[in-house]
This record gives C-alpha cells, structure tokens and sequence, in this order.
C-alpha cells in the first residue's frame, strides 16, 4: 500500500463525465464513471502500481496507454489478464491488481 | 461466412478517410477498430458516455476528428468497436473477436490502417510505474481527463513532446524540463515547415511553444534522462547532456525529483497484420525501419489487400487521409464500382495534397531519426523485454553465433518476445543489439515469424472457434 497516492486527479474543465458507477480494486469500493477505462479509474483512485512480476515482484504500471504494451493487465472477476488501458469500467466490477 | 465489399481496418485518420470516401461512392463498408470510439491515436475522442460542454475548445484537431467521426455515424458505414482482429486467413478473411466472441469475416477488398505505436526506449527504470509514453498520458488527459502526474518531465525527439507538454501545463501539471534528445532547437523545425509552406503545421507549433515559453518551461536540446529513480514507482529522474551522436557527456548528470516521466521518440509502423498476411516488407530508416510495401494505389503484394497510413510508413495523419482516400478509390475501382468522372480528379488533387503532406513528413522524419547513443544508456540489468523481465545482459549473452541474425535465437534462448505483447516492445531494441553486437546492418536482422493470435484472446474463445468450425 506504500504506492498509494493522490497523484492522478479527475480534471473537470469542460466536460461532464458518464453516470457514476462502483467498481471495487482489490476490495475496495472506488468511484468511476460510465465510459471511464479501468485505468483511468484506477489511477484515480490514488493507484499507480497495476501488478508485480513474478517471482522479481517488480511494479508495473500504465506505459503505453494504447493497448500494445501489456503492462496495465488486472484480473477483472471472470476474466484473467484484462488491458486495464482498453478495457472500460461496468458497474460493480470487481478488480484484482495482479501477481503473477 | 459474412462476405463484405470493403473490409477496413482502424478507424484513425486513414480508415475514417478511406471508409467515408467508398462508402460515399456506394460501397458497402464494415470498418473495425479495437476501441469503443472512433479516431484513433491521433483524433482521440472523450468516450460516448462523456459530453463536452464546448468541443470547440479542444483546438483544430479535435474538432476535425468531431466532424469525421459524425460523418461515419451519419453513412451507411457499419463500424464494429471494440473488435480485435485476432487472426488472418487466406482469401482476404479476418478472424474477429469481440463481445467475448470469435467469428469471421471475408472482405472483397481490404483496407489495412492500424497506425503506429511509439518506439521504446530503455533505460534503467524504465519499467517503474510512472515512466510512459507521452501517448499514454495524452490519452489519459484527452480522452480520459485524467491528469497523469503533478511533476512530469518530458523527453523524446521532435515536435509531438511540445504538444504534449503544452497539454500538461494547461491541465495544471509542473512541467519540470522538457529534453530534447537532438541538438535541432524547435526554430529549426519551423524554418523547415515555412520553407515548405506548411504554414498551419507552423502556426500549430508556435502556439505550443509560445505556452512552453509563457510558462518558463526549460526547453534543453541534447539531453535526455538516463535513468529512473524509485522504489515502487517514480520518485526522480536522472538526466544528462548527450553529444551529436546521444552519448553521454561525462560529469553533466543531474538528478529531477518527479513522479512522472513523458517519453515521445517517435513512432513505429504496426507491422502484425500485415506481415500475419505475408505482405511484403521494405526497410525505410527514416519511416520507421521495416515498412509495409506498397504500389501508387496503396496495394500491397498480396492482391486485394491495400494499406493506408503509418503502417506504410510513419508519415503524419495528413499523409494518412490521404492515402487512405487513394486506397478506397483503387479498391472501389477494383470492386468496379468506380465510373463516376469526378473521380479522376479527385486522385489527382489528393496525389498532389499527399506529395506535399510527404515532403513534410520527410523532413520530420529525419530530424527524428534516433541515434546510436541512446544504446549505450542500457546497462546488463536493464529490462529489455518488458513482459518476460529479460535483462539486457542475458539478452547480449544469447546474440550468439557470428551468422546469426535472428530475432528468433534470442527468442529460444531467453523468452524475449514471448509475452502477450509479443515483440511488441522489445523487438525494435534487440534488433538494434543484434546489428550492434554483430556489425551489421540494422536491415540484416530478420524479425521472427508472423504467429496468431496477432493480440492475445481467451483460450475459450479460441477453442469456441476450432469448435464451430
């Protein structure tokens, strides 16, 4: 939990974001919005690490941010490996950032 | 199987260019794209579900992308989001999948427009949360509006970190530096574009300067970061002086406490699909390296498959729109749809608007072209391949025998490139470590075979598919 930080923020200058939704990252209830990727969620939610690689446990995060690097994979319930950049948040989702 | 007049695929500049035109000349159109909107990496779009409240706001370039996409959902075009292609058959078929599905399609002509991806740079730290592209967080500020980090330093080569930058600064972000790798300061640049008449590329690039300026940002040509700092992500990033060739100037280190660094050092064709479909390839070193070949009319090799933007060639979007209106009209013509007069001419104003949009890009590209001292930033620990964590050292140890050229050795050898991003980012660096190791040149090494899934999928949805076959 040491990566926890505000450092993401939503910015709210000219636009008006879908209707909230609740997804939870590892247990956590976090608040998103209907359209958001899970990415932007996370990130919002003061998350910077996505997963650890396995067995060096090192921290990964968003790179590439266009669906080509891998890096930003989550385990969304039902659905292993899941592009945290691509892949847009749905009402009560529930998140696991990975170890692999 | 569906069977489609025109199949295109990526729905950025040069699909949405191709699509309209067919589609206006009465072709039938399915037009693919693996996001949920439409745009692509250079017209990204805020998601459906968000509204602007003044779209007018997000400059030119936003808006213009506005104005295509509402002339695609106004047509007759039928566009597929979030659908990866996953495979490609013989006979001009793809492999779908979407909505946690397989299934496929047949085109009668097919359109290949999947844009680029950024070149990947390493260094020590590059891996640590907080390192990204400057594509990553323009994507999350433009589409997402999320600001990426509160204290950025940008790096890369060319004009797109300017945009970037500016960007940032707007959205509140403290820009610390901005590191120019090359030693062109910006005015170089624009000297460049006035001379070649690209007065609104010229416009475009002063107004972020001036906002750079405004904001005191330093601007520093000939430097770049050489290592991240941090232990669970970003804490700092250390940057130094380079000389004409991007090697280190001894004793110019300097160390910048920051929790988010922007790399931007250009773009690289995306090349799976194309090569998936045994396209043949041309090495072009100022557009990218490895290319996708192609004749006047955007066809490629194989017959019936043409190509428009980037994977052609890095070339900008203005290069993009308008080969990817040449591309719908040679594929119309061999539909034989074609016969309307007013086509001729068409061609031939948007031949003229692409040589002018090349010469451009010409330019672009060689003041991009990346040099051989950002090698030398890699040290034996450095992660080369991001999804195996295969260091730079174990990687040098597997460039094996004196004539082997291969990607594919140091593939059997160390797992590089056998991750779900597939090469994807490691294959440009090991590439380069191979010609280096070797002394040969960077068009000598061959890139390892073409595999499906060109992007992974559930192995349920691939055995649905053998299945129900």
């Amino acid at each position: 939990m040491e990566s926890r930080n505000q450092l993401p923020i939503r910015l709210d200058s000219n636009v008006e974001r879908g209707r909230p939704v609740q997804i939870a990252v590892d247990g956590e209830p976090i608040e998103a919005y209907e359209g958001e990727s899970l990415a932007a969620a996370i990130l919002a939610s003061g998350r910077r690490v996505f997963r650890h690689t396995h067995p060096e446990g090192q921290p990964r995060g968003i790179f590439c941010g266009m669906g080509v690097c891998y890096e930003c994979l989550v385990t969304v319930a039902g659905r292993e490996r899941v592009r945290a950049c691509i892949v847009p948040v749905e009402d009560g989702m529930r998140v696991t950032t990975m170890i692999e | 199987m569906r069977e489609v007049e025109l199949v295109i695929v990526g729905g950025g500049p040069a699909g949405l260019s191709a699509a309209l035109e067919a589609s206006q000349a009465g072709t039938e159109v399915v037009l693919i794209d693996e996001y949920s909107t439409l745009g692509g990496q250079f017209y990204k779009q805020v998601p459906d579900s968000f509204r602007l409240k003044n779209p007018n706001a997000e400059g030119e370039q936003y808006v213009e992308g506005v104005g295509l996409i509402e002339r695609v959902k106004n047509s007759k075009i039928e566009f597929l989001p979030n659908t990866l292609v996953w495979s490609v058959f013989p006979d001009r078929t793809l492999g779908l999948y979407r909505e946690g599905r397989t299934e496929e399609v047949r085109a009668r002509k097919l359109i290949l427009a999947p844009g680029a991806q950024e070149v990947p740079v390493p260094f020590p730290g590059w891996t640590l949360p907080g390192v990204m592209m400057g594509g990553a967080a323009q994507s999350l500020l433009v589409r997402q509006r999320i600001l990426p980090g509160r204290r950025v330093v940008m790096a890369g080569v060319g004009p797109l970190q300017l945009k970037v930058a500016s960007q940032l600064l707007e959205a509140g972000a403290a820009v610390l530096e901005i590191l120019e790798a090359s030693n062109h300061p910006p005015v170089s640049m624009e000297n460049a574009l006035r001379s070649m008449g690209h007065w609104g590329k010229m416009r475009e690039g002063m107004r972020y300067w001036m906002t750079i300026k405004k904001a005191r940002i330093p601007f520093r040509h000939s430097h770049v970061p050489v290592r991240a700092l941090g232990k669970e992500q970003l804490e700092a990033v250390v940057v130094a002086q380079v000389d004409a060739e991007w090697r280190v100037v001894p004793g110019t280190e300097r160390t910048l406490e920051a929790d988010t660094l922007c790399l931007s050092y250009g773009f690289l064709p995306s090349l799976q699909l194309t090569r998936n479909f045994g396209c043949r390839l041309e090495f072009k070193p100022q557009a990218g390296g490895w290319v996708t070949w192609h004749d006047a009319d955007q066809q490629t090799s194989v017959e019936g498959v043409y190509v428009a933007g980037e994977v052609g060639g890095i070339g900008g979007a203005d290069v993009a729109i308008e080969e990817g209106l040449i591309a719908a009209l040679a594929a119309i013509r061999a539909l034989g749809k074609a016969g309307t007069n007013g086509n001729a001419k068409k061609e031939r104003e948007a031949r003229k608007r692409l040589a002018h949009a090349s010469k451009f890009a010409e330019v672009a590209g060689s003041m991009m072209h990346l040099k051989p001292g950002l090698l030398d930033l890699i040290t034996e620990d450095t992660i080369i391949c991001r999804c195996e964590s295969v260091s730079a050292g174990r990687i040098m140890d597997a460039i094996g025998a004196e004539n082997d050229f291969t990607l594919r050795g140091v593939k059997i050898q160390t797992r590089a490139g056998m991750g779900p991003c597939q090469g994807r980012m490691c294959g440009f660096v090991i590439s380069r470590l191979i010609a280096r190791k070797q002394g040969v040149p960077l068009d000598s090494i061959l890139m390892d075979t073409p595999r499906f899934p060109v992007k992974p999928i559930p192995l349920k949805a691939l055995v649905d598919y053998a299945e129900n076959k």
